[in-house]
């Protein structure tokens, strides 16, 4: 491409910002392929690549300033300066990303470059979230029956628990019917199956104690150990992810 | 080159090329000036001196140089103080990770 098509093309491509703009930027880089001579032509060509990469920095650097008048001095440079450096990145590693926006042209004339930013980030995050899924799935059947084989432990550990509970439970009651039959044979009934009834009331208490001090020491502390050994057992799964956690 | 050149380090930079000619320079001489000390594409510098121009920290005046109009960038009086700023800036930040990379203590 000669520099006279270039500037044609460049020229097309800035139809659609203020025509003073357009005669600025224009006649900045007639100026500059005067001044870099013709024997440099070529090579400012090829560095600056294409008419489109440069209407796609100056369109971008002016819908940041559209986007942006209202902030203070320095506030404007630090936004600038975001921008700037993605500016950067996008010239040498991401063309494809200009190239289009020069297409969407000034329809995202109001597109700030916070906003623009963000939508990449989004992106980013959209990419990993499939990665992730993909991984997800393509290991369930490790990870899924250690799971299930994880879950099933806690709920049987739980169900022993609560069966415990319950029968405790049932023995108190037990115990104290049998005190109140103890209590009423005393005054009905002999002495001696009073006392009886009442020593047997006495030790289903016992058992049932025993029980409750049993689950309460399951809930409180094996539990909780429990759940440690399990947390310990993934960091030496995964000790990557346990380290950056 | 490794490290990142944001838009203020780049402002100052080319505030700094500029500076230095009391007569004002232009577009190509810049670019070539500024490469001296950093990386940039041909295509780098005209927004950004088309933003310190409307900021008026550059003014820009035409001068007819061999049968043709050449623009002259001129740094103003606002533009020099900003140069100054950003010289500050630069010191200090400059020599606190200088100090860091050599492994001594910060003040």
């Amino acid at each position: 491409m000669r520099k006279e098509e270039f500037m044609r093309q460049l020229e097309a491509l800035l139809s659609d910002i203020s025509e003073e703009e357009r005669r600025e930027a224009l006649s900045y880089y007639r100026n500059y392929f005067e001044d870099a001579g013709e024997e440099n032509e070529e090579r400012i060509l090829r560095e600056l690549e294409s008419p489109e990469k440069v209407a796609a920095t100056i369109k971008a650097d002016l819908r940041m300033e559209q986007g942006d008048n209202t902030s203070a001095y320095t506030e404007q440079k630090t936004e600038a300066g975001m921008y700037t450096e993605r500016g950067f990145f996008d010239e040498r590693f991401q063309e494809h990303k200009q190239a289009v926006d020069i297409q969407k042209g000034m329809d995202q004339s109001h597109d700030t470059s916070w906003e623009k930013k963000h939508s990449e980030e989004d992106e980013n995050r959209t990419i990993k979230m499939v990665l992730i899924t993909v991984a997800v799935v393509l290991t369930s059947p490790v990870w899924g029956s250690l799971l299930a084989g994880i879950f099933s432990i806690i709920v049987g550990i739980i169900a022993t628990v609560f069966g415990i509970m319950v029968a405790a439970f049932s023995l108190y009651v037990a115990g104290g019917i049998m005190f109140g039959i103890g209590i009423g044979e005393f005054i009905v009934g002999g002495v001696a199956v009073g006392f009886g009834l009442l020593g047997a009331a006495m030790l289903v208490w016992v058992v049932a104690i025993l029980m409750t001090v049993f689950s309460v020491w399951v809930c409180g502390k094996g539990i909780p150990w429990f759940g440690h050994a399990v947390g310990k057992l993934w960091k030496k799964i995964f000790p990557g992810k346990g380290q950056a956690v | 080159m490794v490290f990142n050149t944001g838009a203020a380090l780049l402002d100052a930079i080319v505030l700094a090329v500029v500076s230095k000619e009391k007569e004002g320079t232009y577009g190509y001489k810049i670019t070539q000036d500024v490469r001296q000390a950093i990386e940039v594409s041909e295509s780098t510098l005209y927004p950004v001196l088309r933003r310190l121009q409307k900021d008026g920290c550059l003014e820009v005046y035409d001068m007819e140089c061999g049968g043709r109009n050449r623009r002259y960038y001129k740094i103003t009086d606002r533009g020099d103080a900003q140069l100054n700023l950003y010289r500050t800036e630069w010191e200090s930040y400059s020599s606190k990770i200088t100090m860091l990379f050599s492994g001594g203590e910060l003040a």
